[in-house]
């Protein structure tokens, strides 16, 4: 059991005072002991002294009934236990006199006679004359009324100092608890500031102590209340400023896609007008510049978004081996280009479906696959994927491999630095934006895992990371599937498409990739007359910006969910919009849309997804 | 049989108990001085006698001088320091052996110097101090005097010769009756003028006198070791604490004054 400081304080107090009045009690006792023996002992003496000369000259005549009577008299007169006249030689009692005793019932206690040894007296006097002794005069005084006597001093002493003490106790914890009152104030005062009332102050208390105590909480209370302004100032200034950045990050993001959307389909348009071997040339150039460009974009996106802490992570049942060949598919255009081989190892005893975030995941293979395919010259990129040995929880190792250029061990660390540029070989592994390999590394760490860099055996990179990818449920209503990588047969001779676009170029490149595929587009400039069409007339596909003026997409796509619902009927609805961001995937998704295409996009990536919601004309 | 047999043995104990703690003689003292002091005085020369004789002593003595004579009348002493004994009830029963040695003592009846008084005429009628009715020369003797010149007195009993040299010295009495040793020894000290208006006839020191019981051998042992006394160092001691110098030669006709004096006074 643990005591209070005022039960603690209280008990010591007691203990103390208990002991040093019992300690001074026994002192005094016993000096008042070693009194009476000395006064029981001059008074022997004093006894001796007077009866000498009578006691001699009657034991020289032999007169023993004189002596007989003055024994009676001076015991009973002088309160002595007894006198007694003993042989010389023998020893042997000549007389006596005896005090029969007090009728006192009252003695004090044998421990305590212990304590002060014997209070009685005894006295002895050879009573001689002339050079020969008469007998042995004894006298013995009785302790016994002494030792009541302090007893009863002691036992009265004990009372009044247990009262006395038991009051002092009771005033010190009075004001022990008059005191200590303050620290309840004080501890009182600790929480509310613990609680984040910093505005609460102790104020002025009656012990000085504590009210200095008090005095110095409230200075630190002020102090942390100042600064905790001053924090929620500086914050409020950085989110300002992280909200400000990001949206000058989406705005100059939304700003340089929608015209590089233009100069990438008005690129893929042009090459596919049969140009010459020269302006086929330069069109190409212009491609893989817009290209470049766009791949730049989105590392400056992607790492604005993770810096920011913006970027969120799904977790959801996928198919990793269709996320890996995905990855690769994405790639294999430009590995093609090189005359590089792209190798997929998935270990066979892999579940068929794991939790976590696919389009994470294919980014981070699709980074890792380019920036083997950027440089290497020959051979080609292996993915192996395999379980972690006794890995719990579903452990997943990725190795990208490549045969290309090496890396001196000691510029390995500096792969992942954001915008670093070191000498050699390693400036050019960064990416577009020198940012793919950061954002890998970033993203790995946030899924769980470490990105790590090393050089072959014999040539090139390898780089690997382990991610906990569980094992996930078969429920395919939730399995989400990366995009169709197959081509297939262009669909939509006839189809009727309602296309929703604000921006004149990319009206004119959407409507030109329609009609090349043999669809009939119709065209909406704003959200409410895309609704007023779809009443009018029934599509087979709506493609529909986001940001539009009079209605945007999003509130566009509600409504004509709604009257759809009431006709019985269900159009697919793709979004084609510059925010590129996963959030606004799943506003889109919520909105009832379809699918999702990011500007800029290939007319390739155009003509997949679509193929995807319409079924090939008959013939 | 067997008590017989216990008698025997009690008997036979009591006989070996006896024969090693022979019965001490007992020796008396006359009431001269208070029994404290007569212990001091003698209890040494009783100790100088035993170590002299290979004899035991016990000194004894009455509270009061007739309970010594009572005592001596009993027969109770086998030795005593006495002069009582020549009286006519006690004359007989022991016999000197020694006495103190000394000038012989004077019984003197003594005024102050001033005093007008010139005969025991002029004492007729006056308060005289006398230590006490049973001292010989303090009382007997000057009695007998004033008797014989035909003069009565107021006896004043002074309990002893100090006591009525003090009364006297104080004009309490017109005449104290002390002996001549006593009566020069305080004047010396105390400053008292004194006339003596009479002075007895000289009387032997008080003897030690013996009992017919006591084995003649053994007398002679205690008379030769009190006659030594005076030179015998093992008897420095007790002649430090009587203030004596011991005994000298004494027979019978040495204290016939005495008789006549107890005589007279009887008379």
């Amino acid at each position: 059991m643990k005591l209070g400081l005022q039960a603690r304080l209280l008990m010591l107090t007691a203990i103390a005072v208990g002991a040093v009045a019992l300690l001074g009690l026994g002192m005094l006792v016993r000096d008042r002991a070693d009194f009476e023996r000395r006064h029981a002992a001059e008074q022997a003496r004093s006894v001796v002294e007077a009866l000498a000369p009578s006691l001699r000259n009657a034991l020289v005549v032999g007169d023993l009934a004189t002596v007989q009577e003055t024994f009676d008299a001076v015991v009973r007169e002088r309160a002595l236990r007894s006198l007694r006249l003993l042989e010389t030689r023998t020893r042997a009692t000549i007389l006596e006199a005896t005090d029969p005793g007090g009728t006192d019932a009252d003695t004090a206690p044998a421990w305590f006679r212990a304590l002060l040894d014997d209070v009685d007296v005894t006295e002895e006097f050879v009573v001689q004359a002339g050079g020969v002794a008469y007998g042995i005069l004894r006298v013995e005084m009785s302790g016994e009324a002494s030792m009541l006597q302090l007893w009863r001093s002691a036992k009265a002493f004990v009372m009044a100092g247990a009262t006395a003490l038991a009051g002092v106790v009771l005033l010190i914890g009075l004001a022990l608890r008059h005191g200590l009152a303050s620290l309840a104030v004080l501890a009182d005062g600790a929480q509310r500031a613990a609680a984040g009332d910093l505005a609460h102050r102790i104020g002025p208390m009656d012990v000085a102590e504590f009210s200095a105590v008090g005095a110095a909480f409230d200075r630190m209370a002020e102090a942390a209340q100042l600064r905790e302004a001053e924090l929620t100032r500086a914050r409020a200034a950085a989110e300002e400023g992280a909200r400000t950045r990001a949206s000058f990050v989406a705005a100059m993001g939304h700003q340089i896609r929608t015209p590089l959307h233009g100069i990438m389909g008005m690129t893929e348009l042009a090459l596919a007008t049969d140009p010459s071997a020269e302006q086929r040339h330069y069109l190409e150039l212009i491609r893989a510049s817009a290209d470049n460009l766009l791949g730049g974009i989105n590392e400056i996106l992607d790492f604005s978004r993770l810096e920011s802490g913006k970027l969120t992570l799904d977790r959801v049942p996928f198919p990793i081996r269709e996320i890996v060949d995905g990855a690769l598919a994405a790639c294999v255009t430009a590995a093609s280009a090189k005359g590089l081989d792209l190798r997929c190892d998935v270990a066979p005893e892999l579940p068929a479906l794991v939790s976590g975030d696919p389009v994470r995941l294919r980014q981070i293979l699709t980074h890792l696959v380019e920036n083997g395919i950027r440089f290497t010259t020959r051979g080609g990129i292996q993915i192996n994927v395999d379980a972690v040995p006794g890995g719990e929880g579903g452990q997943l190792r990725f190795a990208v491999a490549d045969t290309g250029l090496a890396i001196a061990t000691d510029k390995l660390p500096l792969v992942f630095e954001p915008f670093a540029e070191p000498a050699g070989a390693v400036a050019g592994r960064h990416g577009a934006a020198g940012l793919a390999m950061a954002i890998s590394h970033r993203l790995v760490r946030m899924m769980g895992g470490e990105l790590t860099v090393a050089n072959g055996r014999d040539e090139g990179c390898v780089f690997s990371f382990v991610l906990p990818l569980p094992a996930a449920t078969t429920d395919a209503a939730e399995v989400r599937r990366p995009l169709a990588a197959d081509p297939g047969t262009l669909a939509g001779g006839g189809h009727r498409i309602l296309v929703v676009e604000d921006t004149p170029v990319t009206q004119t490149l959407i409507m030109a990739l329609l009609r090349r595929r043999g669809c009939r587009p119709t065209l909406a400039v704003n959200g409410a007359e895309a609704v007023a069409a779809c009443r009018r007339e029934v599509y087979d596909l709506i493609l529909m910006d986001l940001q539009m003026p009079v209605l945007d997409g999003l509130a566009a796509t509600a409504r004509i969910r709604e009257w759809e619902g009431t006709m019985g009927r269900r159009t697919p609805i793709i979004a084609i919009t510059a925010n590129a961001f996963e959030e606004d995937r799943r506003r889109c998704e919520q909105a009832g849309m379809d699918d999702f295409i990011a500007k800029p996009f290939k007319a390739q990536v155009f003509n997949e997804t679509l193929d995807r919601y319409l079924k090939p004309a008959m013939a | 049989m067997g008590r017989i047999l216990a008698l025997v043995l009690a008997v036979t104990w009591i006989a070996a108990a006896a024969a090693e703690e022979p019965r001490p003689l007992v020796f008396g003292v006359l009431n001269q001085q208070s029994p404290v002091r007569t212990a001091q005085r003698w209890n040494p020369i009783l100790a100088y006698l035993a170590e002299a004789t290979g004899l035991r002593f016990q000194l004894r003595m009455g509270a009061t001088v007739q309970e010594t004579d009572a005592m001596m009348g009993r027969g109770e002493f086998d030795l005593i320091f006495t002069n009582h004994n020549f009286r006519r009830e006690h004359d007989g029963k022991y016999r000197v052996l020694a006495r103190w040695a000394g000038k012989p003592i004077y019984g003197v009846i003594a005024v102050p110097g001033d005093s007008p008084a010139t005969s025991l005429r002029d004492l007729a009628g006056k308060r005289v101090a006398f230590p006490s009715r049973e001292a010989f020369v303090g009382y007997a003797v000057p009695m007998e005097a004033l008797r014989a010149a035909g003069v009565r007195v107021e006896v004043v009993t002074a309990g002893s010769q100090e006591g009525a040299l003090v009364q006297l010295q104080a004009r309490q009495v017109a005449a104290a009756a002390v002996n001549s040793r006593f009566l020069s020894r305080f004047a010396a000290q105390s400053g008292l003028r004194y006339r003596e208006l009479h002075v007895s006839e000289g009387y032997a020191e008080m003897p030690v006198v013996v009992h017919p019981r006591v084995p003649l051998e053994q007398a002679d042992a205690i008379r030769r070791a009190l006659l030594a006394m005076a030179d015998d160092a093992r008897a420095a001691a007790a002649r430090e604490a009587s203030g004596g110098k011991g005994f000298e030669p004494a027979d019978e006709k040495d204290y016939d004054n005495v008789r006549r004096a107890y005589a007279r006074l009887r008379e």
